[in-house]
């Protein structure tokens, strides 16, 4: 009975750390395409798990190698077997044994200042090299956005309800460049609201009960002020 | 149980008069009421109707007349509304008022239980045996209790007691003035002994107050052993040593919390020729001189009848009066004034005086308060008439403008005793209250009445105390002189008051007060020294100044005069625009001694030779690069790195080949406007903000792509562009390009430029267009990645600009935000709130002074905004600061347009709607610059942290605050000790040696080792990685490179620590339970942390 809807369990030990393990989830992945037949769906991994590591359990477990590990999340990814053999394998194994005895999992690749030294350097990277990727970026891009605009022209985007065409500029590169037409202004009311006696009564009227309604405002302001036991002066 | 007559009870509401109806009729008919009742209170000739009448005085408080009954028409509550808005501030105010006074009300049947002993008393005292006449030496060797009398036995008169002519209640319990207080208010009972126990002359040669002491111990003899529910002893009617007085406590717990009653000796007003106590008369022979206080200690005697008379029938004539009396009572009492001279001498009789006489006619007879005032009125106008100018005012006559300074009533100063610092202070504290009742924008009740603000900490720039001897007056004289303790404070006031000049405002010498002792003991001796306590608000224009400034040269007798007060630190100097003048020139040895303290150091040494205990500042605290300590005050250091980055900004705008200029250029990191934690220091890449940030604007032009990726790469081609023109054309700057990815959208890239000056300053500059934000939006970029955008764009350009001008408007803004910096470092919340929102917190104190003037010290500032935090209410107040200078006040922010905060709380009240759960900002913090109030307080994604981290907040405060001055330093220690998890982490980018002397920066490879903080990178990435599960703090702060050993600690999540449903995805390892759920698998997920930091942990 797992509880973790059919996943089987193994427990990794830590090389680097060897008083600790984790459980990781395993269960078969139910798609077919020609890309991940014969994979297992793995859960709950370590952030830090690399190709290298699900090697040393598709190893341990069945004797294959995996043909690639597909990584779907930061915990979460597909562990590709070579043939359904051994993705059967590997999860029976798991099944009978993943609670009791465990795979290591080993520490690869830069960490700690080592890899934060290869991130940081990586920040200043040789200027022509640099303006190299970017003319190349932007040519392909002033490309895109070529054949972007002449495929909105094509397709007569910027012919209105009306049956206008908007007349682009052919400087604008992209769409958004066109700017929304702004909206409409609203005239504003020329009638006066002082003019009529019924309007100055109203608006006295008016007055008193925003007075009146601000006063009860603070009264109940200064209830609430009350309540809290705000009126302390000691 | 309490008995209470039934007739005291059915008993009518005294007429009440809605305060616009009262006219001048009612005036005469409500006065003559008075004078009726008014003759009762001063005679009761048959001890009969005495309970009767005492009776009476249960305080029956009218309803207020404008209180609205249950069930009022609206009607009605218009004709309030509008009333109150006429008579008080605002509505609100007025309720405010009418809620304090019901809370400080002291309970009728506390009143009553005491009336109950009043008569029991007055009827022993009434009834007590007449003794003597005896001689002195007789009487203090037969009597029993001992005559608190210090003066010489061996005289010629004698000693004699007879029953008083008269017991009266007077003072607050007779006006209804008394009010609930921590400690309890004293009944003032006062007994008029019988003329014919004295002579005339008896006002000479300390006679007067030999048989006025016998007197006193003979009642209080009788007191002690009548049957009466009291506890007798004596003290000195406020620290005079000529007046004690009885002070009897009942022996009811209950009424003894609030209760006591105070028994003074009053003459009949003929005895004695008033006119030859006059305050510059000698009634004390031995002596030369006037003996003003002397004097005034016997007028006292005689005047008390009067002073009631003036009470009462202020009292009578103005409806509000006694409310306007406990609300001034409690103004006092909340800024540390009382009526002994110890705490300033002015207490609340004094202000009740005050106000009587502005009632009856102001000075020269010009009516300055008037009838139909409300008590707000009576209030305000009083503190105005306080702040206006220098106090002298004569109550009782207003046909003599009296133009010396004090509160007369006839030829008695109620102030005698008052030592000379108070009129100053109290002037000032007139002003800030003044200003605080002005604001039509904020409600200021808070700050008027309800915080105490007497504490030194919060209140003074400056405090030091001093050990001043008293042994220059002999041990008789000391014994008998009621000014030895006013003497010293005149010395120390006068003598600092000379040296200080212009480099204080104002300040206070305070002594502390005496206490009571018992009635088998002999008086208290005047001790041979006495601990003077100096608190000073400085001219922070003023105070710094490095030279005393003396006559010139050519003014011999000035010249001679300076050198005498000076003594031989004074000398001839030549200044530089050619004058020659005495001057004192003091030599600063450390930058955290104030000058200030210098002064007053020598000059207590030299003229009394004692020396000041003063606490050492906590700015000593603040890290500093060591070459640069003692050597430059910081403002210095930060002014030369400003000055390199101006000149900076303008060769980039100076570039001329470029294919677009650069139009300008804004700084947006703390060392470039006065915060970094540590002073910049050139050519050394450890401080925090060593390479400083900003944005470069260039010309406007429509050729910048409209996708983010590609704006991204154009801006970085730019940059190279603009650092190859440099390289070109200005050799002495060295540039170098770099790219980082966007923070928040890790997959894009952006490009900066950092520039190393010739002066040896590093600036990263970045590029910022105008439609950087609506593009990134448009990229479906994640909000904490747009949020950062913002930050990093014009936004924080404007807050740069913002926090410029506040430190070069208030200098000591620097030092106060540093420090605020450093406590939040201390605490590790400096890893979790931006640099930008601790220096707005840290302008609280500037820009929002109230209820003080905005202080002139950077330690003062840190309290007091340690003080806001600690009370601010973040979950339903907003902070909203008006940055717009206010010209010639005392306090800051009390001219707030009403608009603007209008529109801000809106947007306050808005945000809250949207943030029901504090998911996103818990903290408010709004000026002109964000209007939202929530750009450098929110943290996206929404977490429950925010609100944890606030809690704290106000927690941390909390603590610091009730630490003294002395022990103030100790709110800066780190404690792990409250975290589930702490880890000890060795930053390898830390260094302790300072060398990079002349750093290419071209040498990109080692700026990219020496420029980054690898410790606070790691500390990024796993804070953001496990935010779900554990939040996590660090003891590093930003570039903070100096010390190695850092720690990162953690609390766990609660929702991550219970067991839950596995699904796929968790951003956290877990583990299974038997139950078919997981739970948190928290070793599993250290063991990780572990395996990423590598290396980095020990």
């Amino acid at each position: 009975m797992s509880g973790l809807n059919g996943f089987v369990q193994l427990r990794l030990d830590f090389e680097a750390d060897s008083k600790v393990s984790q459980t990781i989830f395993l269960k078969e992945h139910g798609s077919r395409d020609d890309e991940d037949y014969s994979s297992v769906f793995a859960a709950n991994l370590p952030r830090d798990t690399t190709l290298d590591n699900i090697k040393d359990i598709v190893q341990t477990c069945t004797s294959t190698m995996p043909r690639k590990f597909v990584r779907l999340g930061d915990t979460y990814g597909l562990i590709c077997c070579v043939d359904d053999a051994a993705r059967d394998k590997l999860l029976e194994w798991c099944k009978k044994k993943g609670k009791k005895s465990s795979v290591e999992f080993e520490t690869y690749g830069p960490r700690g200042s080592e890899a934060y030294k290869i991130r940081n350097s990586a920040r200043f990277p040789d200027e022509e090299i640099l303006q190299k990727s970017i003319d190349e970026f932007m040519e392909a891009y002033d490309d895109e956005e070529e054949q972007a605009r002449l495929e909105t022209a094509r397709q007569g985007l910027l012919v209105d309800e009306d049956g206008f065409t908007m007349v682009v500029s052919s400087k604008r590169k992209a769409l958004s460049d066109i700017p929304a037409p702004a909206p409409a202004k609203r005239n504003k009311s020329l009638s006066k609201d002082d003019f009529y006696r019924f309007q100055l009564r109203d608006k006295r009227k008016r007055e008193v009960n925003d007075l009146l309604k601000k006063y009860q405002e603070d009264k109940a302001k200064v209830e609430e002020l009350k309540r809290k036991k705000h009126f302390k002066p000691y | 149980m309490v008995k209470r007559k039934s007739g005291a009870e059915e008993r009518p509401a005294k007429k009440v008069h809605s305060l616009q109806e009262l006219s001048e009729e009612d005036f005469s008919s409500v006065d003559s009421d008075f004078q009726n009742s008014g003759s009762d209170v001063e005679s009761s000739p048959d001890p009969e109707s005495q309970p009767e009448e005492l009776e009476e005085e249960v305080p029956e408080r009218p309803s207020n007349g404008t209180h609205p009954a249950k069930h009022t028409l609206s009607g009605a509550e218009v004709r309030i509304a509008r009333e109150t808005s006429e008579l008080f501030k605002t509505n609100v105010f007025k309720l405010q008022i009418d809620e304090t006074l019901a809370e400080i009300k002291l309970d009728d049947r506390m009143c009553s239980l005491a009336n109950k002993q009043l008569f029991a008393l007055k009827e022993v005292i009434s009834q007590a045996k007449s003794i003597g006449p005896l001689s002195a030496e007789a009487a203090s060797k037969k009597f029993p209790t001992r005559i608190p009398f210090h003066g010489s036995k061996h005289v010629k008169y004698q000693l004699a007691f007879a029953p008083p002519v008269e017991v009266n209640v007077i003072g607050s319990y007779s006006l209804k003035t008394v009010v609930k207080q921590p400690e309890s208010s004293g009944i003032d009972l006062l007994l008029t002994m019988p003329s014919d126990l004295f002579e005339q002359k008896d006002y000479l040669n300390y006679r007067y107050f030999h048989k006025r002491a016998f007197y006193l111990a003979a009642v209080a003899k009788a007191i002690a052993s009548s049957k009466l529910d009291l506890r007798v002893s004596y003290r000195y009617l406020n620290g005079n040593v000529l007046k004690p007085v009885v002070r009897a406590d009942f022996t009811d717990r209950k009424l003894s919390k609030h209760l006591h009653i105070m028994i003074h000796l009053g003459v009949e007003e003929e005895l004695f020729p008033t006119r030859k106590l006059a305050a510059d008369r000698n009634c004390v022979r031995d002596t030369e001189g006037p003996t003003p206080i002397y004097n005034s200690a016997i007028l006292a005697d005689v005047y008390h009848s009067q002073i009631l008379r003036l009470l009462h029938t202020a009292s009578t004539y103005s409806a509000a009066f006694t409310d306007a009396c406990k609300l001034g009572r409690l103004w006092l009492r909340q800024r540390g004034y009382s009526a002994d001279p110890a705490f300033g001498g002015f207490g609340h009789l004094q202000f009740a005086l005050l106000m009587a006489g502005l009632l009856s006619g102001g000075p020269a007879g010009k009516r300055v308060l008037l009838q139909g005032y409300s008590s707000y009125q009576l209030f305000k106008g009083t503190v105005l008439f306080l702040a206006d100018k220098e106090l002298a005012l004569n109550v009782s006559s207003h046909t003599t403008s009296s133009s010396l300074p004090g509160l007369w009533v006839n030829d008695l100063n109620v102030l005698a005793d008052a030592p000379e610092w108070l009129y100053g202070l109290l002037q000032h504290d007139a002003k800030v209250t003044a200003e605080l009742l002005s604001d039509v924008t904020c409600d200021r009740f808070t700050d008027l009445f309800l915080r105490r603000s007497d504490e030194s900490q919060l209140r003074f720039d400056i405090s030091f105390d001093v050990t001043f001897p008293l042994t220059e007056f002999d041990t008789a004289e000391r014994a008998v002189s009621p000014s030895v303790i006013g003497f010293a404070t005149q010395q120390i006031y006068s003598t600092l008051n000379q040296a200080w000049g212009d480099r204080i405002k104002h300040f206070a010498v305070f002594s502390s007060p005496q206490s009571e002792w018992s009635l088998s003991t002999p008086a208290p001796d005047v001790p041979d020294t006495v601990i003077l306590s100096v608190r000073a608000l400085l001219d922070v224009e003023h105070s710094d100044k490095r030279v005393t400034m003396g006559p010139d040269a050519s003014e011999k007798s000035e010249c001679k005069a300076f050198r005498e007060f000076w003594g031989p630190i004074s000398n001839l100097r030549r200044f530089q625009d050619g004058t020659i003048k005495e001057a004192v020139a003091w030599k600063v040895e450390e930058v955290n001694i104030p000058v200030v303290l210098i002064v007053a150091r020598y000059i207590l040494d030299y003229k009394f030779g004692v020396s000041l205990i003063s606490v050492p500042s906590i700015t000593r605290l603040l890290p500093t690069i060591n070459e640069a300590r003692n050597a430059l005050p910081s403002l210095a250091l930060y002014q030369a790195k400003i000055q390199a980055f101006n000149e900076c900004s303008l060769m980039l705008q100076d570039l001329s080949d470029l294919p677009l200029r650069i139009s300008s250029v804004f700084g947006t990191s703390a060392s470039l406007r006065y915060t970094s934690l540590q002073e910049p220091v050139p050519y050394d890449l450890r401080g925090d903000d060593s390479i400083a940030t900003a944005v470069m604007v260039c010309e406007t032009s429509r050729k910048w792509p409209s996708k983010l990726g590609a704006l991204e790469k154009t801006k970085t081609a730019f940059l190279i562009n603009v650092a190859e023109t440099i390289r070109e054309l200005k050799p002495k700057y060295h540039p170098v390009v770099g790219v980082e990815p966007i923070p928040g959208y890790e997959s894009e890239e952006r490009g900066f430029l950092i520039v190393q000056t010739p002066q040896g300053y590093f600036f990263k500059f970045g590029i910022i267009t105008a439609r950087d934000l609506d593009i990134a939006a448009a990229s479906n970029l994640p909000e904490n990645a747009l949020l950062a955008m913002k930050r990093h764009g014009q936004a924080g350009a404007d807050h740069h600009r913002l926090i410029v001008t506040m430190a070069l408007r208030y200098p000591l803004y620097s030092t106060a935000a540093r420090l605020m910096k450093l406590w939040c470092k201390k605490h590790m919340l400096a890893s979790h709130f931006t640099e930008q929102m601790i220096e707005l917190l840290a302008l609280k104190p500037f820009l929002d002074s109230a209820p003080y003037s905005p202080p002139s010290s950077a330690q003062t500032a840190f309290v007091r905004t340690l003080d806001f935090l600690q009370h601010w209410n973040w979950k339903e107040d907003p902070l909203i600061y008006d940055v717009e200078r206010s010209e010639s006040l005392q306090v800051e922010g009390v001219r707030m347009d009403p608009a603007f905060h209008h529109k801000l709380t809106a947007n306050f009240t808005k945000q809250r709607q949207q943030d029901p759960a504090f998911t996103l900002s818990p903290l408010f913090i709004a000026t002109k610059v964000d209007q939202t109030g929530i750009l450098w307080t929110q943290s996206l994604p929404r977490n429950t942290t925010g609100i944890l981290l606030a809690a704290r907040l106000t927690g941390l405060a909390r603590a610091a605050r009730k630490l003294t001055s002395a022990s103030l330093g100790s709110a800066f220690k780190t404690s792990t000790s409250e975290y589930d998890v702490v880890l000890n982490l060795r930053n390898p980018s830390a260094s302790s040696s300072a060398g990079y002397k002349n750093l290419q920066v071209s040498d990109a490879s080692k700026l990219a080792k020496s420029g980054n903080n690898v410790g606070l990178e790691f500390f990024n990435d796993i804070k953001e990685t496990y935010g779900s599960s554990i939040v996590l703090f660090y003891s590093g702060s930003l570039d903070d490179k100096l010390n190695k050993n850092q720690v990162i600690a953690g609390i766990w999540n609660r929702t991550a620590t219970e067991p839950h449903k596995f699904r796929v995805g968790l951003p956290y390892p877990v583990t299974p339970t038997s139950d078919g759920k997981v739970i948190l698998d928290k070793s599993a997920l250290l063991s990780e942390i572990k395996r990423m930091g590598g290396d980095l942990f020990h």
